[in-house]
C-alpha cells in the first residue's frame, strides 16, 4: 500500500549499548516535534486521514532504522524525502473518505464543521486533479514551503521540472479552487 | 479567470492557510514508532546475518554457528584496550555507573537483570572498543569497530538475547567518566 521510491532504507552502521539508548530519546523527542508536520504534508500528499497516518509511521520507521546518518543532517527533510517519494496507489478510490470525518478535524476548526469540511472537500478534489509528480511538487514547493532545490533534491527531479511542474500545478489548483475568498465562501 | 486579479503570492498564503483550516489530526503514537523502528531494525540485521551465515557454513562444514547466544553468561572477555587495571572508581562514578545500568536495563526491558562484576574500568575512548571485543567474546559478530561504535547483527527473533549480552559487557568495562 504505502512504498518508497528513491530513499533506500538504510542501516545503523555504529552502535552500541550505551548510544542507542541515546538514540532512542533522542528520536522520540524528533518524532514528537515533527509529528505535526508531517501528519500535514501526508495527507496532502493522500488525502485521507488513515492512510495519511500509515504512511507518517512507515515514513519514521524507516528513519529510524536509518537514524545514525538521518541524525547527521536533517532527521525532517529525510521522514519527508520517504512521504513525498512514497508510492500512493489509493488516493483516488479512498480520498472520499475524507469527507465523512469530522471528528478528525482540530479543535479550532469545530466552530464550523460544515465549512470546513466543504474546504476540506475541494482542496482534496483540487489536489486530486493533478498528477500524482505535479501534487507532489505543488504540496513541497507551496504547502510544506521547500525551495526549489529543496523540492528538485528530495523528488530526484531536476530544478527546470519542478519550476514547469509547480507553475502547471498551481495554475490548475487556481482555476479549481478559485479566488480562495474565506468571506465569500462563507457567505454563500 | 480569477488568475489576473489576485498575485500568485498572495493566492498561495491564501492556500496555505486553507491547508491549516482543514488539515485533519493525522495520528502518530511515538513508542508504536520507536517498536516498529527496533523490529524493523533486527529484522534487517537477521538477513544480513543469514547472508554472512550462508559463507560461513560453507567452509565451517557444521561446525559452531555463527552467533553463539548468550544467557546469563557473564563470562569475562579481554578486550584488547590500554590497561587500567588499577583504576579506583570515586563513588560518584560508582553512582554514575549504577545509573547508566539501570536505565539501560530498563530501556532494553530486560526483567530480570543480572548482577555483573566489574572487571575494568575503561576510558571513554575505548568503551566501545571494551564493548565490541567483549561481544565477540560472548559468540557475536561484530565488525567496523571505532571509538565511536561498531556494527553487529544478529537475528530478529533474539534482540532480547543480545540486549542481555550488551548489558552485560557494559557492566563489566563501566567508562571512567571525567
Amino acid at each position: 500500500m504505502v512504498g518508497s521510491g528513491p530513499v533506500d532504507d538504510e542501516i545503523d552502521v555504529l552502535t552500541t549499548g550505551r548510544t542507542r539508548i541515546d538514540q532512542d530519546r533522542e528520536f522520540t523527542a524528533f518524532v514528537t516535534a515533527a509529528k505535526s508536520e508531517l501528519g500535514k504534508t501526508a495527507w496532502l500528499l493522500t488525502g485521507d486521514a488513515h492512510l495519511a497516518a500509515e504512511l507518517v509511521q512507515d515514513a519514521l520507521v524507516r528513519t529510524y532504522v536509518a537514524w545514525p546518518r538521518a541524525r547527521q543532517n536533517d532527521p525532517l527533510a529525510y521522514a519527508r524525502r520517504v512521504l513525498a517519494n512514497a508510492r500512493i496507489d489509493l488516493w483516488r478510490r479512498r480520498r472520499r473518505e475524507v469527507l465523512s470525518e469530522p471528528s478528525s478535524l482540530p479543535d479550532s476548526a469545530r466552530v464550523d464543521e460544515s465549512i470546513v469540511v466543504e474546504h476540506r472537500d475541494e482542496l482534496v478534489r483540487a489536489l486530486a486533479r493533478l498528477t500524482t509528480r505535479q501534487r507532489r511538487i505543488v504540496v513541497l514547493r507551496y504547502l510544506v514551503g521547500l525551495t526549489e532545490r529543496e523540492v528538485a533534491a528530495d523528488l530526484g527531479v531536476s530544478v527546470g521540472a519542478v519550476k514547469s511542474q509547480a507553475s502547471r500545478g498551481l495554475s490548475l489548483l487556481r482555476t479549481h479552487l478559485g479566488t480562495l475568498d474565506t468571506s465569500e465562501s462563507r457567505a454563500r | 479567470m480569477s488568475h489576473d486579479l489576485i498575485p500568485d503570492d498572495l493566492w498561495i498564503r491564501r492556500l496555505q492557510q486553507r491547508a491549516d483550516e482543514v488539515t485533519p489530526v493525522v495520528s502518530t503514537d511515538e513508542s508504536v514508532t520507536l517498536r516498529r523502528g527496533r523490529r524493523r531494525r533486527a529484522v534487517r540485521r537477521a538477513a544480513i546475518v543469514g547472508a554472512s551465515a550462508a559463507a560461513t557454513v560453507a567452509i565451517a562444514l557444521g561446525a559452531a554457528p555463527v552467533l553463539r547466544l548468550v544467557a546469563d553468561d557473564t563470562r569475562p572477555a579481554e578486550p584488547a584496550v590500554s590497561a587500567t587495571a588499577g583504576f579506583v572508581p570515586s563513588q560518584a562514578q560508582l553512582e554514575e555507573r549504577d545509573r547508566d545500568l539501570a536505565q539501560m536495563a530498563a530501556h532494553n526491558g530486560m526483567v530480570d537483570v543480572p548482577e555483573v562484576a566489574i572487571v575494568r574500568w575503561v576510558p571513554s575512548s575505548e568503551v566501545s572498543i571494551a564493548e565490541a571485543d567483549c561481544l565477540t567474546a560472548a559468540g557475536y559478530t561484530i565488525t567496523n569497530v571505532t571509538a565511536l561504535g561498531f556494527e553487529t547483527s544478529y537475528p530478529g527473533d533474539q534482540e532480547a538475547a543480545y540486549m542481555r549480552a550488551d548489558f552485560v559487557c557494559v557492566a563489566q568495562y563501566p567508562r571512567i567518566t571525567p
